[in-house]
């Protein structure tokens, strides 16, 4: 096995999808006081699992961003977890048929399977520019969100339609049926209503929290530490530069 | 009995260093001095407002682990990319000054590695060693042994010195060659009819000779190993497996452009610059006095 994006697959949606605490305060959501919760009896059983697995030779480590991806489309690896971005690549690349599955979760562990959380980019309006620009901001957003742009962008990269009208057009179109697997990451993350855990993460100071989170894992996949250890560390770690950010946003 | 230049007045001599001083101070003395001052705030995230905090962005980091295990680090990294610079170029300078055929030939492109940019380096060597794809982790795999990287600390200390320290070598060697060509050559005989042979003469006759090129080069590799290697890390390991190649430069850019907090970056600036600094008066006042001009 190997894997894409580490920390978002197997701690951030791993903690989303079996419906337990990422971090205090619903992941940050309601409050800037929040702590890192990530050394809970569910994340610390999976990635000791996953700690085993890699001294097994069963999965193999290949970097922090999706370098795994390599190793899968070569034909290397059976199993490969990853953004739903990644499906373009090897749906060109790879010289095997493959198949698209849900994440897989472990039963009976928290409220499996709930949903997954989104990853990616987004785009931000700020304050304190000029009327007019702020005008051409709305409409270069609204042509972004409209049903034709975001359907088409969906199709062509992976990436989730962000509204329910693309959606809906993209599945009218018989999309889905000719390329089979594309609609299996819309139905994870759209089938249940999300709980407080699994809304998505609202952490200050997250890319170096992500960062310090990297690191952990690779001590695990070394055989440095366990995974307790780690994530403990990463919750001792992490939890400063959250008061941090606290401090700076009061 | 050195010479001496005397202006009359003050103007003349006022404008022909005025550029110099300009130079310096806009790119030197304004953004250390605005480093000095944003370390003692801690920036909010989109950087429209500033908390001032003093000098706890400095008792932040010198009471983090972390960022003392990067000093280690650090110095680690430099003294192995100066040695792994210096000692092949100064054997290679050697060797080419010996050769009558084809000198130029061999000195051009022995030049060549310096001209390419260190993030590119960084890039080229990550290819060859890239655990999926590359040249020499294949043969390796082949002879038996994994070569992994991106999990293994000290393989990931090993490329980065290696790819870092690649281009220097021809930087140094040209130094050192032509420092060579200063050596009296009638020294040389002379030593040659003593008795003396190639590594004696060597040893106490032409490294004291080249003393002055070598603590140059010195001085320069520590602070390149120290600064201008950034590319590289940032290249190839992007702070390695658990820090083990996160240097001091490196943490700075972290720690200010991806972690977005600046104060802290700007403090780890302060320190960077107080650390070279000194390391630097620390070199010329101790080893400049072994240096024969």
């Amino acid at each position: 096995m190997v894997t894409a994006w580490q920390s978002w697959i197997h701690l951030e949606n791993f903690s989303a999808y079996h419906d337990v605490p990422f971090a205090s305060k619903d992941n940050g959501f309601s409050g800037l006081d929040t702590e890192l919760q990530v050394n809970g009896d569910a994340q610390i059983a999976h990635l000791t699992a996953m700690g085993q697995w890699a001294k097994d030779g069963k999965f193999i480590y290949t970097g922090r961003r999706n370098e795994g991806g390599a190793n899968f489309r070569a034909g290397e690896c059976a199993l490969f977890t990853e953004s739903s971005a990644g499906y373009a690549g090897i749906k060109s690349e790879a010289k095997f048929a493959f198949d698209v599955r849900p994440l897989p979760y472990w039963e009976g562990v928290g409220n499996a399977p709930q949903n997954t959380i989104i990853g990616g980019a987004s785009l931000w309006v700020m304050e304190g520019h000029e009327e007019e620009e702020y005008k051409g901001a709305g409409e270069f957003l609204s042509y972004l969100s409209s049903s034709d742009v975001q359907a088409k962008w969906h199709q062509d990269t992976g990436y989730l339609p962000i509204t329910a009208e693309a959606s809906a057009a993209t599945k009218a179109s018989g999309f889905y049926e000719e390329n089979v697997g594309t609609e299996v990451a819309v139905i994870q993350m759209t089938a249940k209503a999300p709980t407080a855990n699994s809304n998505g993460l609202r952490l200050g100071s997250f890319d170096q929290i992500r960062g310090i989170i990297d690191e952990e894992l690779e001590a695990i996949w070394s055989g440095d530490k366990s995974a307790k250890d780690a994530m403990d560390s990463v919750v001792k770690r992490g939890n400063p530069l959250l008061r941090r950010f606290e401090q700076a946003n009061r | 009995m050195e010479k001496r230049v005397f202006f009359k007045g003050w103007l003349l001599p006022l404008l022909l260093i005025a550029p110099q001083i300009l130079v310096s101070a806009v790119f030197f003395f304004y953004p250390a001095g605005q480093a000095v001052w944003q370390s003692l705030f801690i920036p909010d995230p989109f950087g429209l407002s500033m908390q001032y905090v003093g000098l706890g962005n400095f008792k932040y980091l010198l009471s983090d682990p972390y960022y003392r295990a990067s000093f280690f680090t650090t110095g680690l990294f430099s003294i192995l990319v100066t040695l792994v610079s210096m000692i092949p170029a100064l054997f290679l300078a050697i060797v080419a000054d010996r050769l009558i055929k084809g000198a130029g030939t061999y000195r051009t492109m022995l030049i060549w590695p310096y001209a390419v940019a260190p993030a590119i380096a960084g890039v080229l060597w990550l290819f060859m060693f890239n655990t999926r794809v590359g040249v020499v982790s294949w043969y390796l795999g082949n002879l038996g042994y994994d070569w992994n990287h991106v999990l293994n600390g000290s393989e990931a200390m090993g490329l980065v010195v290696v790819s870092s320290a690649w281009g220097r070598i021809s930087y140094n060697f040209l130094f050192f060659f032509a420092a060579l060509q200063s050596v009296p050559k009638s020294i040389i005989e002379a030593a040659a009819i003593d008795g003396a042979r190639f590594w004696r003469r060597f040893w106490t006759i032409v490294l004291p000779l080249l003393s002055p090129t070598t603590f140059f080069l010195l001085v320069v590799n520590v602070v390149y190993a120290f600064f201008e290697t950034f590319g590289v890390i940032h290249t190839i390991t992007s702070g390695g497996p658990q820090q083990s190649t996160t240097i001091l430069v490196y943490k700075v850019f972290a720690d200010g452009f991806v972690g977005q907090d600046l104060g802290s970056s700007a403090a780890q600036s302060v320190i960077l610059l107080v650390v070279v600094g000194a390391l630097t008066v620390f070199q010329f006042k101790y080893i400049e006095r072994r240096v024969h001009y």
